[in-house]
């Protein structure tokens, strides 16, 4: 099994409001992130599915999860899990995190947080591969999220 | 129920003898040897070529059986563990060497040793302790302790012992 | 399970290039691409089996340069007479690559095309300035080694390419060296460090995700913290980030001293 935590945040000028509505539009964040596929809303701020696709030399990942929003508090904090497995391997993918949206004189701190876990073959494979690479989507994620709220 | 792989037949020597088969595409050699062809001394055992114990000689060569093509022996010739003794059963003296010098327990890596070894004697029929230890790196045993194994290949080669009776 | 698939067997170039170009995906040894398709982590539909394409295999030399094909076995290379002598470096690391079943299966195209992080031999090359040659029915291509890895298994590579050989300078080569720290079966660490009358290379590898390399006019040029601070190792069973770069100053210092001897 391989896994991670993260913690990252970012301050911008929008309001706690401004950035909420962005940040759980999920079809135009499915946009920033290259490995995520189709994203699709079952039940807005409750329930998710997304596709994920992603290449590595031979390796293929294709995984279908399953997001589910644990808790939720309109327009500070919301908190989901997404699990899913690979298509061709089977390999399960776990994924808890969170966003905070605190108020800071005038500005908004935007905070993410959580936790992942890769488990099956693929972990044993390419343990440190999968770390590097879910740092490279976070970063991705990220300075996207912070474009979006200039 | 029909196979969901196409087969292909398979003609190569093992150990001296002409044998064939037909077998679906993804067998890999170990499974051709042990289930198709009745001879089971080469062993599975990590299934990922790290541990040698399914360890064939093809063309004379040290290959990992069980990440091996079935079908890529075609035409060639490989020796497996059951081509060491003599047709009459009498061991090699390096089978010998290695009952003499207790280098087996369970026995299980023991096919992937002595083809190993059998591999290093045709290359260098004199081996120092060293030599037979870095020859040794891609197989494992969990009983014996190596050194056992080494003083077998080492008392084998002494006796000027290249191989196996069979071919 | 190993998911259908179906087989050829190339004996030219020209077979395998057709074969390439319309999906088939080569393999020689197999010792990854089987072991992948064993896991489920890839699944081709069709296999091209190289081993018989001789056009693919062998040493050649010339005065001031030595070719190795693609579908040559590490152990032939180890073994070959022209490339203990005047690439000893090459010979050494082909002879400890893995462990002898790994260097009878496995080839020298197989192992950079498959571009494992923690690959020996891909280091050597790029500290040696290798020209790697490529083919496809439309045309030939050369990619020098230091630029073929951009990614853990990412080459560049089309998928109805072949790599065809490695191109190896020998005309003035002064030092060559390869230090290596390896306690499982894959390399930690890997240093390189060949000096040539235009200039040294010093390639480190298996460390980090990619090989990373420098260039200096003297040995004196390379600095061992410098080298280590630069790679961003992975961490796994193996070792930590840090201890993984005190190998690297360790095994880079070793590599220097050992130049600073010759080239005084």
């Amino acid at each position: 099994m391989t896994s991670g935590s993260f913690e990252r945040q970012f301050e911008t000028l929008r309001t706690a409001e401004e950035c909420w509505a962005v940040l759980t539009d999920v079809d135009r964040m499915a946009g920033w992130v290259g490995i995520v596929g189709q994203v699709i809303t079952r039940t807005p701020l409750v329930a998710y599915g997304a596709s994920l696709e992603d290449r590595m030399g031979p390796f293929r990942l294709r995984a279908d999860l399953d997001i589910r929003v644990t808790e939720r508090e309109v327009p500070a904090r919301i908190r989901f899990r997404a699990s899913g497995q690979d298509r061709q391997v089977g390999s399960r993918l776990t994924v808890d995190a969170g966003m905070q949206l605190v108020p800071n004189a005038g500005r908004t701190i935007v905070r993410f947080d959580g936790t992942y876990s890769v488990e099956g073959r693929v972990a044993t494979l390419g343990g440190p591969m999968i770390r590097h690479k879910a740092d490279a989507i976070l970063d991705q994620f990220l300075s996207r999220a912070e474009e979006e709220l200039r | 129920m029909t196979s969901p792989y196409q087969s292909r037949r398979v003609q190569f020597t093992l150990n001296g003898r002409s044998v064939a088969s037909v077998v679906p595409l993804p067998t890999m050699l170990v499974e051709l040897l042990r289930d198709h062809l009745g001879h089971s001394g080469t062993k599975v055992s990590c299934d990922t070529q790290v541990c040698g114990a399914c360890t064939v000689l093809v063309d004379g060569h040290p290959v990992s059986a069980c990440t091996y093509l079935a079908i890529d022996v075609d035409d060639a010739s490989v020796q497996s563990v059951e081509g060491l003794a003599a047709p009459d059963g009498s061991l090699s003296p390096l089978q010998q060497a290695f009952i003499d010098e207790f280098a087996l327990q369970c026995g299980f890596c023991t096919p992937g040793f002595l083809m190993m070894a059998t591999a290093l004697l045709q290359e260098n029929a004199s081996p120092t302790r060293r030599e037979i230890v870095e020859y040794f790196e891609g197989n494992i045993c969990r009983c014996s302790g190596y050194r056992p194994i080494v003083q077998a290949v080492l008392s084998a080669a002494g006796h000027g012992a290249e191989g196996g009776h069979g071919e | 399970m190993i998911t259908r698939f179906e087989h050829q067997r190339a004996t030219t170039v020209e077979q395998a290039l057709a074969a390439v170009a319309s999906g088939a995906v080569p393999y020689v040894g197999g010792t990854e691409l089987l072991a992948a398709m064993k896991l489920g982590l890839t699944a081709p539909e069709r296999l091209v089996d190289l081993k018989q394409v001789g056009e693919l295999r062998g040493v050649r030399s010339d005065d001031d340069s030595i070719t190795i094909g693609a579908a040559t076995p590490h152990a032939e290379v180890a073994a070959s007479l022209i490339v203990r002598e005047r690439l000893p470096m090459l010979a050494n690391v082909t002879s400890v690559i893995g462990n002898p079943r790994v260097r009878w299966q496995g080839t020298v195209g197989g192992n950079l095309c498959f571009a494992e992080p923690r690959s020996d031999l891909i280091p050597a090359l790029i500290a040696l300035r290798a020209r790697l040659r490529l083919r496809s029915q439309e045309g030939g291509r050369g990619v020098d080694m230091e630029s073929f890895v951009s990614a853990p298994f990412t080459v560049d590579r089309r998928d109805d390419e072949l790599l065809v050989d490695v191109v190896i300078p020998t005309g003035d080569l002064l030092f060559q060296q390869y230090h290596r720290l390896q306690i499982m079966e894959r390399p930690t660490v890997g240093v390189a460090l060949v000096g040539a009358a235009t200039g040294w290379r010093l390639c480190v590898g298996a460390a980090g995700y990619i090989p990373s390399w420098h260039d200096a006019p003297t040995p004196g040029g390379f600095d061992a913290d410098a080298v280590a601070d630069a790679i961003e190792p992975m961490e796994d069973a193996a070792g930590a980030a840090d201890y993984k770069r005190d190998l690297v100053r360790t095994l880079v210092s070793r590599a220097l001293s050992g130049a600073r001897k010759v080239d005084s």
